[in-house]
């Protein structure tokens, strides 16, 4: 049935119905143009193809006749949160401009640019679906067959690793999101460019000892990071804070995301009343982020 | 001047449009009703925006609208009027990666086609409309000018809009496509209201009942094409030898020249004005006679 059949006689609820369904469709066939984007796809490749690598490296000289590899059992999170959520965040960003060159029509279409904004975002479910799923793989596999030199892998609780997969997996879904909202308010030609350097740099940055607040501060503020850290000249620790409110943190992160890609082009009350929800999500994300700061375990060191 | 037909379908009543201190559109009133209307005029003679207005893309400066009964200036209205809108716009790009069949499916679920089944039947039935369906599976990158104006034009003609907007749909087109959609679009004209631009006026007078000539950003004429055509009666002739007083004059195929003008000489040949004389001759008119004849110059 047509929209236009649809809407002969139309209510409230009738537009609603409408408007749901519409941004069901979209979403499917958006999520279909999001995983055969070219750069998501060379993330999703290279993302299944660490699996052997990392299980190689797992297993490696299992029968203890050479020196085992240790590994580093939190980092490996990092590959999903790289491959396919900085590449879904390119992937996104490109597939959210493309109809910038078909303005005309689209603009004129029932569906607003809000509406196209959201089914985009439900469209980055399908590699969070992905990142998700491959993490669980991981847990599990080394579940089963612990690796053999793991770092911190019996020092970590299981409430502690669920948590960590938890929270990694969520950047298949913010990669795309972000790179949505980047889309819709940054149009200068380097914008993609920019955004996904200071990405970057926000994640590879955070990967450090919280020796202090502010270092504990950043550690906690960016999208993606390790929760444990070590280099060769001091013990691997666990750091602090609470991996159940950073979880809710980098949540209430998309969810500001979703409001920001939503809101480009609203006008009037739905302007009005997205503010008001941007405020709202914006101040409990604010509280998240406090409490996964504070109100966790301290800092404790997983291997000398 | 004011173009009526009935039912009233689009209604423009003192509308302008401004650009920063220019007039791209000064006071048009226009009334259409079903049925294929042409809009002629010079380039920069306000069709374009005219027509941006029509598919609610801007919204004028001042003035009234009122378009298949709704009122373009209200949100809910607008949306109502956009699910019954076709509108092809002058330039179309097309976001990369889509075959012709992708594109127009991705354009139908933006204009609330969610059943997927009736969905692709709708857009496998405006593709054939425009012929476009033997080659909907190739990627839109490697189509000619004339394909891709094709598949453009497809989805503007998506769930036979009640108000299908055009703007040039016929550049790129060969003369066997353009026969094909002229098909097309007489068609439509019959359930719903059809406005287009076009330089190409014979398709305005192969294709159009009404005709609106712009110029400067006010209507110089509206009307039936024939009312128009009927104005150059008695001033086109063909002669031997070229004419320097006709307001427009070209050899032409058979070695004779055609000349538009108002005083054919004494032993000129007269010939059945065509559109494209009779548009010659309103605009020459309007420019060099503007102070002698002041009724039709501020026609609008």
């Amino acid at each position: 049935m047509s929209a236009s059949t649809l809407q002969n006689g139309s209510t409230v609820i009738g537009d609603r119905i409408v408007a749901r369904r519409s941004i069901l469709a979209l979403a499917v066939l958006e999520a279909r143009r999001l995983v055969s984007h070219p750069v998501l796809v060379l993330g999703l490749v290279a993302y299944v193809s660490s699996f052997p690598i990392l299980f190689g490296i797992s297993y490696a000289d299992a029968d203890f006749t050479g020196d085992p590899k240790a590994v580093g059992t939190y980092e490996w999170q990092a590959m999903g949160a790289f491959f396919v959520g900085l590449f879904g965040f390119v992937a996104a960003n490109r597939i959210a401009r493309s109809t910038s060159r078909t303005t005309g029509v689209v603009d004129v279409a029932p569906m607003s640019e809000s509406r196209r904004s959201l089914a985009l975002c439900l469209a980055g479910l399908v590699p969070f679906a992905v990142t998700l799923l491959g993490n669980l793989l991981i847990l599990t596999a080394w579940l089963v067959h612990p690796p053999v030199l793991a770092v911190g892998w019996a020092e970590v609780t299981m409430s502690e690793k669920l948590w960590v997969v938890a929270t990694a997996s969520l950047a298949g879904l913010g990669g795309p999101v972000l790179g949505v909202a980047v889309a819709r308010w940054w149009r200068w030609p380097s914008a993609l460019a920019v955004s996904t350097a200071a990405l970057v740099l926000w994640g590879a940055s955070s990967a450090l000892r919280d020796t202090n607040l502010a270092l504990r501060l950043w550690h906690v503020s960016a999208p993606y990071t390790t929760p444990d850290y070590g280099d060769a000249r001091s013990p691997v620790v666990w750091l602090g804070g609470s991996l159940e409110w950073r979880f809710a943190y980098v949540c209430g992160l998309i969810v500001l995301a979703v409001i920001a890609a939503v809101a480009h082009g609203t006008t009037g009350a739905s302007r009005r009343r997205l503010k008001r929800l941007a405020l709202g999500s914006g101040m409990l994300t604010l509280l998240a982020y406090l409490l996964a700061v504070f109100a966790g375990p301290a800092t404790r060191v997983l291997a000398p | 001047m004011t173009a009526t037909t009935s039912p009233t379908n689009v209604s423009f009543r003192g509308v302008r449009k401004r650009f920063g201190s220019a007039d791209a559109l000064d006071a048009i009133d226009v009334e259409l009703g079903h049925g294929v209307t042409g809009l002629l005029g010079p380039n920069g003679a306000g069709k374009t925006t005219l027509l941006r207005i029509l598919a609610t893309v801007i919204a004028p400066t001042s003035g009234r609208i009122r378009l298949l009964g709704l009122d373009p200036d209200d949100l809910q209205e607008r949306v109502e009027l956009r699910r019954t809108l076709g509108y092809l716009p002058q330039e179309l790009g097309f976001p990369r990666g889509f075959t012709a069949f992708r594109f127009v499916d991705y354009m139908a679920v933006l204009k609330e086609w969610t059943e997927p089944s009736t969905r692709h039947a709708e857009v496998r039935r405006v593709l054939e409309l425009v012929g476009a369906l033997a080659f909907c599976t190739k990627h839109i990158r490697v189509l000619s000018g004339g394909q891709r104006r094709r598949v453009a034009l497809a989805q503007a003609l998506l769930g036979d809009p009640g108000l299908l907007v055009l703007d040039e749909p016929t550049t790129g087109l060969d003369p066997e496509q353009r026969a094909v959609l002229r098909g097309v679009l007489s068609a439509a004209g019959k359930r719903s209201t059809v406005v287009l631009a076009t330089h190409q006026t014979e398709d305005v007078a192969a294709l159009c009942e009404r005709v609106i000539v712009l110029d400067g950003g006010r209507i110089r004429w509206a009307g039936k094409v024939t009312d128009l055509v009927s104005t150059a009666v008695g001033k086109v002739w063909l002669a031997d030898v070229p004419d320097p007083g006709a307001l427009s004059s070209w050899r032409t195929g058979t070695g004779r020249h055609h000349h538009v003008g108002a005083r054919p000489p004494a032993h000129a040949e007269l010939v059945e004005p065509s559109l494209e004389d009779a548009y010659l001759l309103l605009l020459g008119r309007a420019e060099t006679l503007s102070d002698a004849e002041p009724g039709l110059a501020s026609a609008s």
